[in-house]
């Protein structure tokens, strides 16, 4: 009994102490994450050395990678916790709500990181890094930046797709030959929503009703169950996995290949630092780090797309189409709906 | 409520000084408040969160939330959720009784007859509840796919035809896997069940000149009834609450349940968690007409005791030459469930990447996997922490639902199934729901256990405190009333009765509840998620790392990793139990 009413006592005056601290902490902040000055990185390093490392919420593995090399070069100890998407969304906003604030960087995909910027958790950072990202990767309000680009690409098994079967088109898809055959990933309801307005949405829909109508489109749960069962030859030929599934597979021996069909779409993944970061110099070194040509190269190696106006890649073309990520939030329901009705629901 | 619960300590009190008395009932009455306050504690605390969710929008930074009768409107307006609904209670109740069917036999088997090399198969029934879902459901389609399905691939080159002989994907694929992967849950609780009978009344039945089926059909079935009707139960209520085998074998062909709908609520901004309440709500109602059920069953008083103060040794039924056949049962049910998929994960966590079996695919066999994972950063400290929580759940819902099922079952307190009502409700929040609800309470009540393995302790008592609840009154039912009464008229008080007489008589129920809270608690995952924090991982998380990388080999090496360990684990058990002459009941 004792021990718990000590634990509630020690808890509510850490609680009072730690609330005191943020309070003056705060202003620090966002005048560190706005300074634009020629010693900003200079003050960040100094600033840095009174914190206690960073903690990252992050859904990439390979973001593992470029934590190792920040703390190999600034000393700054790394913690991280991995999630999926939705769940480091929730366990943002719901550790704000309960005013706990552990967190300093986010990693997520744009939609997300825009709802939190939409919640108001998000700081603006003024980095000088961000002019070397694509247009795409920096948006006005500044609170997130685009790190990487996932680019859903098909993926066939090249043991049952031969090449001159390949499809050049959506429209190819129609043929009866790929009867069987084909396969989608089950929540891509941003990506279809988008396609759609690409292909025209009359147009698009036609195809798809078409494609499922004649040959039939089974849905899996996850990119990587989809591209595993490519691989071994279940699915044939996938419409949406992420570009660098099958390049992993691929490097292994399995007899998978991406394949791109124009339109091609893409989103861009995110980091963002928090409003209420306990480190907020270690964290815009982190920031800085992850957009600098040095961290976007780390994610090179894992055949990322990054940002970078200096990495190309090939699938980075003028023709790349992007999901926007407001209007992923907005038209969440209505993607949804018309990618269940169309796609899912329909799958065999 | 005193009188009625405590009749027989106030009979005692006629012999006893009063200071004994005041002791007695101190210690009675603070272990029975403690469990009690307990369970209310754990279990409606969510549940309040959950109804009150349901009504009410989500609360976002631009829209505040306000209540509604949306979420309800939303859920049951359309005959689209009747139809999810629908396909959910097909696929629950051919689940539960195709896995009771599975697991009650082979317990029956072990149990009750003296099927050869038995106690082999004890380690050898649980194995399929230790590997992981995800690569449970891969494993079957592997091997069940029109496609690419071994089992398809090799009766097709025997018959050459292009004949699709088993299709696991469809609804009976859905039951199939479904059910084998929980028969281990049926397993485990029959064998309580059939370890507390009393054999004399299979042998009078004998005696009597019945057959051996004639026996099982109307002596050892009827007798178990509780058990049965608490294992159908369960598994129903839990294949409701199903989710991997669902995504994994009948989204691909468009056979969606109603956790589809859950899923998709609470994923989305912003989360429709009162949505995803409000669909809840409706298997709240399922679990509680069951629970009713089951109380309006076993309030027939002591019908069903069979373990009482007679002597009592167990002992099993002879069944001559059949007993090759039951033999033939378990090497066959092995060899089709239990090393088809074992061998499967074998021979894909040897490879680079999953390949169908050829000659020229078995040239690339590798360790790779292996060395991966002893190389692994987190894994020895994961396993370490699930470890350590799968222990203290394991033991505390026991425990607890020990004494709640005392008072549930052999107290007269009224709306006393409420209680048990209360214990079970758990079982069916969805997994996200529930750690949002317990994250939401620990963020505002801040004690301290926030960000620490203790706030993953209490969700995972409160999540399987149901099964410890259905586990131990399954073999509270047995004990007779007789030996509590006879313990306090020898002067025994409640605590010493508990302690010597009841616990130990209840240790099959309790053993086998411990080793599925304990299985079950290293492969929580949808709470945990939302609730580890930095050092704090457990396996599952790591096991949920390696399938979002795509590392379905490493995987595969785990869950070969996690048998072999659970085989030796048992096996270790035994052998210390015959060692140091530990006697099974």
């Amino acid at each position: 009994m004792k021990s718990v009413l000590k634990r509630v006592v020690v808890g509510t005056l850490v609680v009072l102490c730690t609330q005191g601290a943020l309070a003056q902490a705060r202003e620090g902040v966002s005048e560190l994450a706005l300074y634009q000055g020629p010693d900003r990185q200079a003050r960040l390093v100094e600033v840095a050395k009174g914190e206690s490392g960073i903690t990252v919420y992050h859904t990439y593995p390979a973001l593992t990678n470029v934590m190792t090399a920040f703390t190999k070069k600034y000393g700054i100890k790394t913690r991280a916790w991995r999630a999926g998407s939705e769940a480091i969304l929730q366990r943002v906003i719901t550790e704000a709500r309960g005013n706990r604030f552990e967190v300093d960087i986010v990693q997520n995909n744009a939609p997300e990181n825009e709802a939190a910027h939409r919640e108001r958790l998000l700081q603006v950072v003024r980095s000088p890094l961000r002019s070397d990202l694509i247009p795409q990767a920096t948006p006005a309000h500044g609170e997130w930046v685009g790190v990487t680009l996932d680019v859903w690409t098909a993926a066939y098994n090249t043991n049952r797709v031969t090449e001159a079967e390949l499809p050049k088109s959506y429209e190819d898809l129609q043929d009866p030959k790929w009867k069987g055959r084909l396969g989608i990933e089950a929540n891509n309801h941003g990506w279809f929503g988008t396609l759609l307005q690409e292909l025209g949405e009359e147009r698009g829909r036609e195809i798809f009703k078409n494609i499922v109508a004649v040959n039939g489109i089974s849905a899996r749960k996850g990119h990587s169950l989809l591209t595993t069962m490519v691989a071994s030859g279940e699915v044939p030929l996938a419409l949406t996995v992420y570009n660098w599934n099958p390049e992993q597979l691929k490097a292994k021996g399995a007899p998978i290949k991406g394949l791109a069909l124009k339109p091609v779409i893409a989103q861009p993944s995110t980091v963002a630092m928090l409003k209420k970061a306990p480190n907020p110099a270690s964290a815009l070194l982190f920031y800085d780090f992850i957009i600098s040509e040095e961290g976007q190269r780390i994610l090179q190696e894992f055949s990322y797309v990054t940002t970078h106006k200096k990495l190309a890649h090939p699938l980075r073309d003028d023709a790349l189409r992007y999901i926007d990520p407001g209007k992923a939030i907005d038209m969440q329901n209505a993607w949804l709906t018309t990618f269940d009705e169309m796609i899912v629901k329909k799958a065999k | 409520m005193s009188t009625s619960l405590n009749a027989a300590g106030v009979r005692q009190a006629r012999v006893s000084p009063w200071q004994r008395l005041g002791g007695a009932l101190n210690m009675q009455w603070l272990v029975i408040g403690a469990c009690l306050l307990a369970v209310a504690y754990l279990a409606l605390m969510p549940l309040g969160f959950l109804i009150w969710q349901s009504f009410f929008t989500p609360d976002t930074a631009g829209e505040a939330s306000r209540f509604t009768l949306g979420n309800y409107a939303r859920a049951y307006g359309s005959t689209e959720t009747l139809h999810l609904l629908g396909n959910s209670l097909v696929f629950a109740f051919g689940t539960a009784v195709f896995a009771f069917g599975v697991g009650g036999m082979l317990a029956w088997m072990n149990e009750r007859t003296n099927t050869p090399f038995k106690k082999l198969f004890f380690a050898l029934s649980i194995i399929p509840l230790i590997i992981p879902g995800i690569m449970f459901t891969i494993s079957w389609i592997l091997l069940g796919s029109p496609k690419i399905g071994l089992i398809n691939m090799l009766l097709q080159s025997w018959f050459s035809t292009d004949h699709v002989f088993v299709n696991v994907y469809s609804l009976w694929g859905m039951i199939w896997v479904e059910g084998l992967h929980y028969s281990p849950m049926a397993f485990l609780m029959m064998t309580a069940a059939f370890r507390s009978m009393d054999p004399s009344l299979e042998e009078s039945a004998l005696m009597s000149g019945a057959s051996i089926g004639q026996i099982f059909w109307r002596v050892t079935l009827k007798l178990t009834w509780p058990a049965i009707f608490a294992s159908v139960l369960i598994l129903f209520v839990r294949a409701i609450e199903a989710f991997e085998v669902p995504a994994l074998l009948g989204i691909p062909v468009g056979t969606q349940v109603l956790t589809s709908a859950i899923y998709q609520a609470v994923h989305q901004y912003p989360s429709q968690v009162g949505l995803a309440s409000s669909y809840g709500t409706t298997l709240l109602l399922i679990t509680t007409a069951g629970i009713y059920l089951q109380s309006r069953l076993t309030g027939k008083g002591s019908k069903y005791a069979t373990v009482t103060g007679k002597g009592f040794r167990p002992r099993v039924v002879d069944l001559g030459s059949w007993r090759y056949v039951t033999a033939a049962v378990f090497i066959l049910y092995f060899a089709l469930i239990v090393l088809l998929p074992f061998l499967v994960l074998l021979w894909s966590s040897l490879q680079s990447y999953y390949a169908v079996p050829t000659m020229e695919a078995a040239r690339n066999m590798s360790l790779n996997a292996y060395r991966f994972l002893w190389d692994h950063p987190t894994i020895a400290n994961s396993v370490w922490n699930s470890l350590v929580l799968a222990f203290g759940s394991a033991t505390i819902v026991m425990l607890m639902t020990s004494v709640v099922c005392w008072i549930v079952i052999k107290t007269k307190l009224p709306g006393r199934w409420l209680l048990d009502n209360v214990a079970s409700l758990p079982l069916v929040f969805p997994g996200l729901v529930l750690g949002l609800a317990v994250m939401v309470f620990y963020l505002n009540f801040n004690i301290g256990v926030y960000g620490t393995l203790w706030i993953m302790l209490i969700v995972y008592v409160t999540r399987f405190m149901p099964y410890g609840m259905r586990y131990n009154s399954t073999s509270m039912l047995q004990i007779h009333k007789e030996l509590e009464e006879s313990a306090q008229m020898s002067g025994a008080s409640w605590g010493t009765m508990f302690y010597r007489i009841l616990l130990p008589l209840l240790k099959p129920g309790l053993l086998a509840g411990w080793i599925y809270v304990f299985i079950v608690s290293i492969r929580e995952l949808s709470a945990s998620i939302l609730l580890y924090s930095p050092g704090n991982e457990v396996i599952a998380i790591v096991i949920w790392e390696l399938w979002e990388n795509g590392q379905f080999v490493e995987l595969s090496a785990l869950g070969v990793v996690f048998i072999l360990a659970l085989l030796l684990l048992v096996v270790l058990a035994q052998y210390v139990g015959r060692r140091f002459g530990v006697k099974e009941i």
